[in-house]
């Protein structure tokens, strides 16, 4: 589909923390290019299955396959460096960087110029530093944030942080990107800039991931949701498909009462 | 790319020229041997700090046994020495050996030990060192220390020994200053600021903490060894608990994260104690009521006063960007 998509195969995807079983045989797979949704209401584990496949939290049981490749139980960075990348539901940006020096820490994996390199300024160090320079203006304009470049990560509005986080990922240069609630926290004007550029992102070839809260939003933005119930995935298809299963309406507002005899 | 030093506002030019000028003139114009002997302690203490600053200030991890690799620095350069090694080995093993131990130490500790926890699991490592000092007599002379370290050959007297002192500070500088505006500084700083998303980006967090404990270690050492040669004597207590308090106020009052507060902290810590001694007895109260102050009025320290100093007239932004050196003080000059 994309050049940038990779497939990411999860197959009965399992984490206990000591008795509680935060998330429960998981299979799914999303090919590359999709750009999909997944929610479920606080608790059900979205953001643990998250843990559960960059490898912060390696899973108790089951297979994550990506690109090919049998990521499971990896340390994160080597998870990061095989092109799946997150962003973080609390904001993580690093604030005692400036804008511009928090996108150079996404290309970490993506360059190679040694302590030799640094302490010499040799070719491989000016031209990855040329390079990596460029990269990263265009990835600052990408996400509204050219002319923050200096500022430092720490003076931003929470808007901004929360658009320099994705900025940072995308430098990490992901084959999947997975985004833990961008838009948590947003006034509806940032709510709409971020959908726009997730959007934007998405036509850029970027396979992505997005927990959302905002029904609203992630239903007029994703082709597919998939949706988490104490751990388990009890839906997985449209917005529509998804909006109208027993199940999900089920696990969001409780059992309608009329329909309790039945 | 880079031309940063033909960029260099002219404020800053003109601050380096005065210090230059300082240093060179300092051993000449001191008052009396006394000082001399104090700003050489000040500079030798400088590389331990430097040492502080890249793994607390810039990776952001808490060590309280810094003196440990600052003696193990001593020691080897002070047993080679008394062995009949020439001073360019000593100085290569007080590198070397420093080096190892504190990558041994990281490798160790640093791969779940996190945060606070790293106080007690440095404190022991110190504990455990100064335990072996004191009781291989065979090798370290035990409590009455290792005599009779001589200095290299071409740096007997304390003028000269002061220009050594300097050129090796000025070189770990340069080395320091170069690797913090590089991939790796960007890592170090990543991991600071909050370790799990530098990890999910794609940095090795561990392999990077342990470098720069190996790094520091590196300092320490070189520091040590310039100590010994400088001192003659070494012993177990001259790498007390004090010490590794010592170095940690240097860092601190100097600003942590803050290349020149490293040796404006070690130089100013040597220094104020002695200015103080007139006052006597309230010497130590004037001394920690002074820290005191530096850390509730210049909590980024005198290194971040120096910095306030020189950007003053430009734009707030540009200057948050100029304190760290890193390729966005490039982008801020030129935009």
């Amino acid at each position: 589909m994309s050049e940038r998509g990779a497939t990411l195969k999860l197959d009965g995807v399992t984490l206990d923390f000591g008795g509680l079983r935060a998330v429960d045989n998981v299979t799914t797979t999303i090919s590359g290019g999709e750009l999909v949704g997944l929610i479920g209401p606080n608790g059900a584990g979205k953001t643990s299955l998250y843990n559960a496949l960059t490898g912060i939290y390696p899973p108790t049981a089951g297979k994550v396959v990506f690109d090919g490749v049998d990521i499971t139980g990896m340390p994160p960075h080597k998870i990061a460096a095989h092109g799946l990348v997150r962003s973080f539901q609390l904001v993580s940006v690093f604030p005692d960087m400036t804008c511009l020096e928090n996108v150079l820490a996404g290309f970490h994996s993506k360059t190679r110029s040694g302590t030799f390199d640094a302490l010499f300024r040799t070719e491989t160090f000016k031209r990855e530093r040329k390079d990596c320079l460029e990269a990263a203006r265009l990835i600052l304009k990408k996400v509204g944030l050219e002319r923050k470049a200096s500022v430092k990560a720490g003076n931003l509005s929470y808007g901004e942080r929360k658009r320099l986080d994705i900025g940072r990922a995308v430098a990490a240069a992901p084959k999947m990107l997975l985004l833990d609630e961008p838009a948590a926290g947003l006034n509806p004007v940032e709510r709409r800039e971020l959908a726009d550029l997730i959007l934007t992102l998405h036509r850029d070839g970027y396979t992505m991931v997005v927990i959302e809260h905002d029904m609203k939003l992630i239903m007029g933005l994703v082709e597919r949701v998939l949706v988490l119930d104490r751990g388990r995935l009890i839906a997985d298809g449209t917005p529509q498909q998804v909006q109208n299963d027993e199940k999900v309406i089920t696990a969001y507002i409780g059992r309608r009462p009329g329909h309790a005899g039945n | 790319m880079m031309q940063s030093a033909a960029r260099k506002q002219p404020r800053q030019r003109l601050l380096v020229a005065a210090m230059a000028a300082i240093a060179i003139i300092l051993p000449f114009a001191a008052p009396n041997a006394y000082w001399l002997h104090v700003v050489i302690l000040g500079l030798i203490h400088t590389l331990p700090v430097l040492g502080l600053t890249l793994f607390m200030g810039y990776a952001g991890q808490l060590s309280v046994g810094h003196e440990a690799l600052y003696a193990i620095g001593a020691y080897t350069s002070g047993i080679l020495l008394r062995r009949g090694f020439p001073f360019i080995v000593a100085f290569a093993g007080s590198a070397i050996l420093p080096y190892f131990a504190a990558k041994a130490l990281g490798l160790a500790v640093l791969r779940y030990v996190k945060g606070i926890y790293l106080a007690p699991a440095t404190l022991g490592v110190s504990w455990f060192l100064n335990a072996l000092l004191t009781n291989l007599v065979k090798l370290t002379g035990g409590p009455s220390g290792l005599t009779g370290i001589p200095r290299p050959a071409w740096f007997r007297h304390e003028t000269q020994y002061y220009f050594l002192c300097l050129a090796v500070v000025l070189a770990v500088y340069w080395a320091m200053s170069r690797l913090i505006d590089s991939r790796a500084g960007i890592a170090f700083r990543s991991i600071a600021g909050n370790d799990i998303a530098a990890e999910c980006l794609g940095i090795d967090v561990y392999r990077y903490k342990v470098f720069a404990l190996a790094l520091s270690g590196l300092c320490c050492g070189l520091g040590g060894a310039l100590y010994a040669s400088y001192a003659n004597y070494i012993c177990p207590a001259d790498f007390s608990r004090e010490m590794a308090v010592r170095l940690l106020c240097m860092c601190i009052v100097g600003g942590l994260g803050n290349m020149n507060g490293a040796w404006m902290g070690a130089l100013i810590l040597n220094i104020v104690p002695e200015l103080l001694r007139a006052s006597n007895r309230l010497q130590l109260v004037l001394y920690g009521a002074l820290l005191i102050s530096v850390l509730m009025y210049w909590p980024k320290g005198l290194g971040g006063l120096l910095d306030l100093l020189l950007q003053r007239g430009r734009g707030a932004t540009t200057g948050a960007a100029d304190k760290y050196g890193g390729p966005a003080a490039e982008e801020a000059r030129t935009a």
